[in-house]
């Protein structure tokens, strides 16, 4: 589903040239569940932003799904972003000014979807998080819980090969973290590859694997869990990796 | 198109965008209306004249003697004037065109008609004998005042409405109001007030006494010239020169004229171009003033369109990171832009348009001018379209420039 | 606690540089703008005789036909209801008969040329005042020397005139000429009064022509008009169908209007009774076919009298009406910025709140920053209109062929184009007010934000 071959990524200001990512390495298979966990400044947000496309490599190559995007324009790019990712962000990121099921609908319109398709993804996909009574309030008048659930909706409503999640439950208590868990991993368990970022070691270890990233490097990978046999797709944990596995 | 979210969003951050709609309405309103003041302005300050404007000078003649004699004078001044190498023809004349003064009577076919107060309103020129070649003005039909016909001038300058040629010359526009089948030529029109009869011997196609906005500006080409020689006292002659040699003849005749005849002096003199370069300049400052408000009026609205963008662009970064991380392409977000800022401005546009439509009616009245046609007020809806979009663009692009990688940036 | 809010308000301004300025430039054009066009129509407005106001009257007689729908200058006629706003020479000669009036004054424009007083001196065209004696007590005319005539010397008339300052100085240099004389046509007449400076803006008792002219050079008693044959050197307007004139003695008996008739008339008393004397004049006329129309006999103050004339212009309304509508847009514009700006700021505020800060601190400190772009807007508009009104005046004294070289119209245009005290304080109340109008929502809605929003992330 993703495969890393080598990557860099370097920041540059006037004064200091920053490795984010050097050398990375990582293999993910379709259906994969994988944590990504890291201190601050780690680089973990950075691989996260290159694995979506967010930003562009400065060298290795990038398989996604099956396609070199390394060197892809930026329309393509948003083109795959918009097509087969989906994208959960700590802080939510939900349009202040539209309502719930504007704000879901918002990257069914970057395609050519038609109305009636559209209302219905809408529809099951703020059904499978619970909100459909919610549909227009605005974000502020949910709670932190309700409102990463519609971003979950969001982000599921475009049925993704891939879902990235950054820090889903960083801004949650315990309770809403679960539940937060809880729907990735239904999702996940239906089929799509998701990759996570989080402090949460507990989360983490609901991940079929757990990639350490120290200084932009892969450190360590645990595996906790095996990939659940998917239809045409073999067992794939046996990521490349630049550290030791326990 | 999201138009629907959009206009929702909109209408959650409304102070904004109903600020620069408000711009837009007032800004449409003022603009148009200008625009049709200003266009009415030049169009009435380039009036054609019909005189030969860059060849004629006028001067005047002022006695202070109590024995001068001033029918002889005029005679003689006029007589000396024709003679000057360079001079194509000069005539003593009752009013200057393009001038400040003015003299007018109606004028209808039939007396009955005066004694009831109707008739066609004209503006009266007194002249000798060389009148028309001296305003250079073209004669369609007919011929100019016969020397015979030309009545001599009065001690008395009170008594040129009773000394009345009986042989006129009208311009073709009082000649139309008075006689629609076009046979003036030849007929016989009265004047009110003075009571006397004449017969139109020659039509001048056009001649403008005064350059003016609304429904005067017929009333001054509408012109009756009388071939009855003025002056006297004061006698303001006419002089019509061959091209280039107008200031030298000028000069000639400020040192030379006064001497002619003792007791008198020349109390004003100027170049008819300059005469009438005054009017026009009368009205070509105020088009000025008001084109230079309204200009600065657009430039403080299109400052608001870029500000109120700007503003957007940079509150909203985050949500903008966000919409391109799902996927919208920077295409996407311009259209965004340009899209809501097109509403805004046609939201403005709209209320404007009555707006302009109530000043428009309110001026028309003022002025009496013809009502603000539609067209001034499409072209400047599509006019602050354009400006607007304009306006909107760097913004728009500075948005579309936002990384998508602001999405994952914890604050 | 004041100056605590100054320099932050002063700090916040200079943060964003570019914003400031934009803010200070827009209300400073909207100004300038406005105080020009309003220094124009204040000048054009202003009552040059106000002391009077309550006494002062110009009198209207409606001899105009019936109106029958052929009037042939209909189309050129603007206000159809006033009466002529001159009177006839009969009628002028009738009503002075009357001694309701304190007094009364009926007069018309003229022009005579003075003969040079010696060798090798220039004629000297002057216009003309040709007037009875009350005018000069009437509109508080200051002398210099001497003083004005009698109603005796009307009769007469006696060969006296008064000069205006600028005559006398022309023919006398300036010193006392009272008892001198001058040759004017064939006729010697004796200096009698030189007026002081005195320059009625506009030139109320006849607006006729350029209403922002100077008084006339040359006074003269109103006897002279049959004795010499004065023509009118004004406006003439022969308002009745009918009129036949082919000699001067056929114009004073005709009904062509051409003398200005002014009486004062301190008590409403003296109003009533003058204004039922007028008409029943009009309503005996009638039994000579004379004022043919229902009676509209219309006795004005100077500031009807000055809205008869449309002395201010429609020119000057429309660009005071732009001028505001440009202000207007300014002062949505600033709004903006300013709501903008603060909102960007948010934050910051939303942190002195929280750190114990009321909302009316707040308030106050974003109204005091909107006060200061309010004042430099306002100070650099006044420097703005001053200059273009100078401009404008530069424009407008350039001498025009025939003028004579009375340095009092120069200083009578200047004067119409400069601001005095009031219009300084009307430019601080404008950019006070649109400096408020602007800040005064964007301030309150700061105030109003909870800080809490603005201490949590996003």
């Amino acid at each position: 589903m993703i495969e890393m071959q080598n990557v860099g990524k370097v920041f540059r200001t006037d004064v200091v040239e920053t490795h984010a990512l050097r050398h990375f390495n990582l293999k993910v298979e379709p259906g994969e569940f994988v944590a990504i966990t890291g201190h601050s400044g780690s680089g973990k947000t950075t691989f996260l932003n290159v694995a979506g496309l967010l930003e562009e490599l400065d060298s290795g190559r990038y398989v996604f799904d099956g396609q070199d995007v390394s060197k892809l324009t930026d329309n393509q790019r948003s083109r795959i972003r918009n097509e087969k990712i989906g994208f959960i962000f700590q802080g939510f990121n939900l349009i202040p000014d539209l309502n719930i099921y504007d704000n879901v609908e918002a990257p069914l319109h970057y395609r050519r979807m038609p109305a009636a398709e559209r209302k219905r993804r809408i529809l099951s996909s703020l059904e499978r998080v619970g909100l459909s009574s919610r549909m227009k309030h605005i974000p502020s008048q949910l709670s932190g819980g309700q409102q990463q659930r519609v971003a979950i909706a969001r982000a599921v409503a475009g049925e993704p090969r891939v879902i990235l999640a950054d820090e889903p439950t960083g801004n949650l208590d315990t309770t809403m973290s679960n539940q937060i868990m809880e729907l990735l991993l239904q999702i996940n368990g239906a089929g799509t590859t998701i990759l996570m970022v989080t402090h949460n070691p507990e989360l983490a270890q609901q991940a079929h694997r757990q990639v350490h990233i120290v200084d932009g490097k892969i450190d360590q990978i645990h595996h906790f869990n095996t990939l659940k046999a998917v239809p045409g797709v073999g067992r794939g944990a046996e990521a490349v990796s630049a550290g030791a596995p326990i | 198109m999201e138009i629907r979210a959009l206009l929702s969003a909109m209408w959650r951050s409304r102070v904004g965008p109903v600020l620069v709609a408000a711009q837009v309405a007032i800004t449409l309103a003022v603009v148009v209306n200008v625009a049709y003041i200003v266009q009415l302005r030049i169009e009435t300050a380039s009036q054609p004249t019909g005189l030969d404007l860059d060849n004629i000078f006028w001067v005047t003649s002022q006695a202070y003697a109590a024995d001068f004699n001033g029918p002889a004078s005029v005679a003689a001044d006029l007589a000396w004037l024709q003679s000057l190498p360079g001079v194509v023809a000069a005539a003593s004349s009752s009013l200057v065109p393009q001038g400040f003064g003015t003299m007018s009577l109606a004028f209808a076919t039939d007396p009955a008609a005066l004694d009831k107060g109707g008739g066609q309103p004209a503006v009266v020129y007194f002249g000798s004998e060389q009148l028309i070649q001296t305003l250079g003005v073209k004669l369609v039909a007919g011929r100019a005042f016969d020397p015979a016909a030309v009545k001599p001038p009065q001690a008395d300058p009170r008594a040129a409405l009773g000394n009345w040629g009986a042989e006129i010359v009208i311009t073709k526009n009082l000649a139309d109001k008075l006689f629609p089948n076009g046979d003036a030529l030849g007929k016989i029109i009265h004047a009110g007030l003075v009571n006397k009869p004449a017969t139109v011997v020659g039509i001048v196609e056009l001649m403008q006494h005064q350059r003016v906005m609304g429904p005067a500006a017929s009333f001054f080409s509408s012109i009756v010239m009388v071939p009855t020689t003025p002056g006297g006292a004061r006698s303001t002659y006419l002089v019509r020169t061959q091209p280039g040699r107008r200031d030298a003849i000028m000069a000639r005749v400020e040192k030379e004229l006064p001497d002619l005849q003792p007791g008198r002096y020349i109390s004003a003199m100027e170049s008819l171009a300059n005469t009438a370069e005054r009017q026009r300049r009368g009205l070509a400052t105020n088009a000025v003033m008001l084109g230079v408000v309204a200009a600065f009026v657009v430039l403080v609205t299109v400052v608001g369109i870029v500000g109120l963008a700007a503003f957007t662009v940079a509150t909203r970064t985050r949500q903008l990171g966000t919409r391109r991380a799902i996927g919208a392409t920077k295409f996407h977000i311009l259209r965004y832009f340009l899209v809501e800022n097109w509403l805004i401005t046609s939201m403005g546009a709209f209320i404007g348009c009555g707006l302009a439509l109530a000043v428009g009616i309110q001026l028309s009245k003022m002025y009496r001018i013809p009502q603000l046609p539609l067209v001034y007020i499409v072209g400047g809806v599509v006019a602050l379209w354009l400006l607007g979009l304009l306006a909107v663009w760097l913004p728009a692009r500075r948005a579309a420039a936002i990384s998508p990688a602001i999405a994952t940036r914890t604050v | 606690m004041f100056m605590h809010d100054l320099r932050l308000a002063l700090h916040s301004l200079r943060r964003n540089p570019i914003l400031t300025a934009l803010m200070v430039i827009a209300i400073a054009a909207g100004i300038a703008a406005s105080m020009i066009t309003i220094t124009l129509y204040h000048s054009r407005s202003g009552h040059p005789i106000w002391w009077k106001a309550d006494k002062l009257y110009a009198v209207t007689l409606d001899i105009r036909d019936e109106d029958n729908g052929s009037n042939a200058f209909a189309n050129l006629i603007r206000h159809p209801e006033y009466p002529p706003l001159q009177v006839t020479y009969q009628d002028a000669k009738t009503i002075y008969q009357s001694d309701i009036p304190t007094r009364a004054v009926r007069m018309f424009r003229s022009s005579r040329v003075i003969a040079p007083r010696k060798a090798g001196d220039k004629p000297f065209a002057v216009d003309t005042r040709v007037t009875t004696a009350d005018f000069f007590a009437m509109f508080d005319v200051p002398f210099l020397y001497g003083g004005g005539w009698s109603r005796a010397d009307d009769e007469a008339p006696t060969p006296v005139v008064v000069l205006s300052k600028y005559a006398n100085q022309k023919l006398f240099g300036g010193t006392n000429s009272v008892g001198k004389t001058l040759t004017i046509g064939d006729q010697q007449f004796r200096v009698v009064g030189v007026i002081d400076a005195w320059n009625p803006a506009p030139r109320f008792y006849d607006l006729n022509g350029n209403g922002f002219d100077l008084p006339e050079n040359l006074f003269m008693p109103f006897g002279w008009t049959e004795a010499l044959k004065l023509p009118s050197n004004g406006n003439s307007n022969c308002v009745r169908a009918n009129t036949k004139i082919n000699t001067f003695e056929e114009l004073l008996t005709s009904e062509c209007v051409w003398l200005q008739y002014w009486a004062e008339l301190p008590t409403a008393s003296q109003r009533q009774r003058y204004q039922a004397f007028v008409d029943s004049y009009a309503k005996d006329q009638k039994r000579y076919g004379r004022f043919p129309r229902k009676l509209n006999n219309r006795i004005v103050d100077v500031d009807e009298w000055m809205k008869m004339y449309e002395v201010v212009g429609d020119e000057t309304k429309i660009q005071v009406a732009v001028a505001l509508m440009f202000l207007l847009v300014c002062v949505l514009n600033t709004f903006g910025l300013m709501l903008a700006k603060f909102l960007k700021a948010a934050p910051i505020s939303g942190l002195r709140r929280a750190l114990g800060a009321s909302r009316m601190d707040v308030m106050r400190q974003h109204l005091i920053e909107v006060v200061i772009v309010g004042l430099l807007g306002g100070a650099l508009g006044l420097m703005l209109a001053s200059g273009g009104l100078r401009a404008l005046a530069a424009v407008f004294t350039r001498p025009t062929p025939g003028q004579d070289d009375n340095p009092a119209r120069v200083a009578l245009m200047q004067s119409l184009m400069s601001m005095d005290f009031k219009m300084f304080l009307v430019a601080l109340a404008l950019a006070l007010l649109t400096g408020v109008l602007a800040g005064l929502y964007p301030a309150w809605r700061i105030g109003r934000l909870s800080p809490s929003l603005f201490l949590k992330t996003q």
